[in-house]
């Protein structure tokens, strides 16, 4: 048994076929796009806190933005340190590192052996 | 001028290149500095360099005006021969302050002003990567901290203070002491600017704040 097919049937199926696969093609390349411009997925919720490096930062909230954007205005950034802990392993403790930014120095007493200073 | 013969000392400072010698190369090379750098710019961000470096004002026991006791930020980067800074504190990751004797509040200690580093880098912002001229910049961020209170860099020999790039300071006189303060003043290289992309290091957590 054979099916004779309308070629005009046959063409909108190939029309339909090839929207469908462009669709999936533009979708992909805005999934892609979406994840390397926001670093989330879309639909995926981009939590404000960060972890990095034993601590937590969060920013005040407002709109979210582009990787670019951040970068192209640094002065806006609104970073809080949210919840310390220890620098693993670290000369200087958290305390240290917390007067550093705060106060913008740091003493690190004795850093220079008395045998290096008689030297 | 000799470090031991008071009848030497004419002028009130004279600055010195540091020594390359293996005992300032160990100076500079300490373990516990290095990893306080890496603490503090990143790991793989600073130039890990065998030695001190930068010059050394040595601060003679005198009344007189030495003529470099400005308000200032440190220089970052040579371009088209004139000196630069700009708000990623291209080329340097922090000012050290390495005490080579005691330094007492009446031997001229250097002047610090805590929490100038962020009104330095509120004023370096709006200049961008480009940056502007050093003098400039340090007359702004002198400017811009001038309410700030002082502190002094005290200490004993073997001391180290690491300070922000940012961070406004200033020489200080008369020395009433009796000995010579040394204090050598290098910078920690960067390899290029900081990138103040999350995540962010202590330095540019400071410049963001």
């Amino acid at each position: 048994m054979s099916v004779i097919t309308d070629p005009r049937t046959e063409r909108r199926w190939q029309a339909i076929a090839l929207a469908l696969i462009a669709l999936l093609f533009a979708a992909d390349g805005f999934i892609v796009w979406y994840r390397s411009t926001y670093n989330v997925f879309p639909g995926q919720s981009a939590d404000s806190r960060v972890h990095w490096c034993n601590r937590d930062y969060a920013n005040y909230g407002g709109p979210a933005q582009s990787l670019r954007q951040v970068d192209a205005a640094p002065d806006c950034y609104s970073l809080e340190v949210t919840a310390g802990a220890c620098h693993a392993g670290g000369m200087l403790s958290d305390a240290e590192i917390d007067s550093f930014v705060a106060d913008g120095f740091v003493a690190v007493r004795g850093a220079v052996p008395a045998e290096v200073l008689r030297a | 001028m000799l470090r031991d013969a008071p009848v030497t000392w004419r002028d009130p400072v004279v600055r010195i290149p540091c020594p390359e010698s293996e005992a300032f190369a160990a100076a500079g090379t300490q373990p516990s500095l290095w990893e306080a750098f890496d603490q503090l710019i990143g790991t793989g961000r600073w130039w890990r360099r065998q030695g001190v470096g930068g010059t050394i004002p040595v601060r003679f026991p005198s009344q007189a005006d030495p003529g470099d006791a400005g308000w200032h930020i440190e220089a970052s980067y040579d371009m088209n021969g004139g000196w630069r800074v700009n708000h990623r504190s291209r080329a340097r990751g922090l000012l050290a302050l390495y005490l080579f004797s005691d330094v007492h509040t009446d031997s001229a200690p250097t002047r610090v002003r805590p929490g100038s580093h962020r009104d330095a880098a509120r004023a370096l912002a709006p200049a961008g990567d480009e940056g502007m001229p050093w003098i400039q910049a340090a007359q702004l961020a002198a400017q811009a901290s001038a309410a700030r209170p002082t502190s002094l860099v005290t200490g004993h020999a073997g001391d180290v203070f690491l300070c922000h790039p940012f961070l406004v300071h200033a020489a200080s006189w008369p020395h009433s002491g009796r000995h010579p303060r040394i204090i050598a003043q290098p910078g920690v290289a960067l390899h290029d600017a900081f990138p103040l992309v999350i995540p962010l290091s202590p330095v540019e957590l400071a410049m963001a704040a």
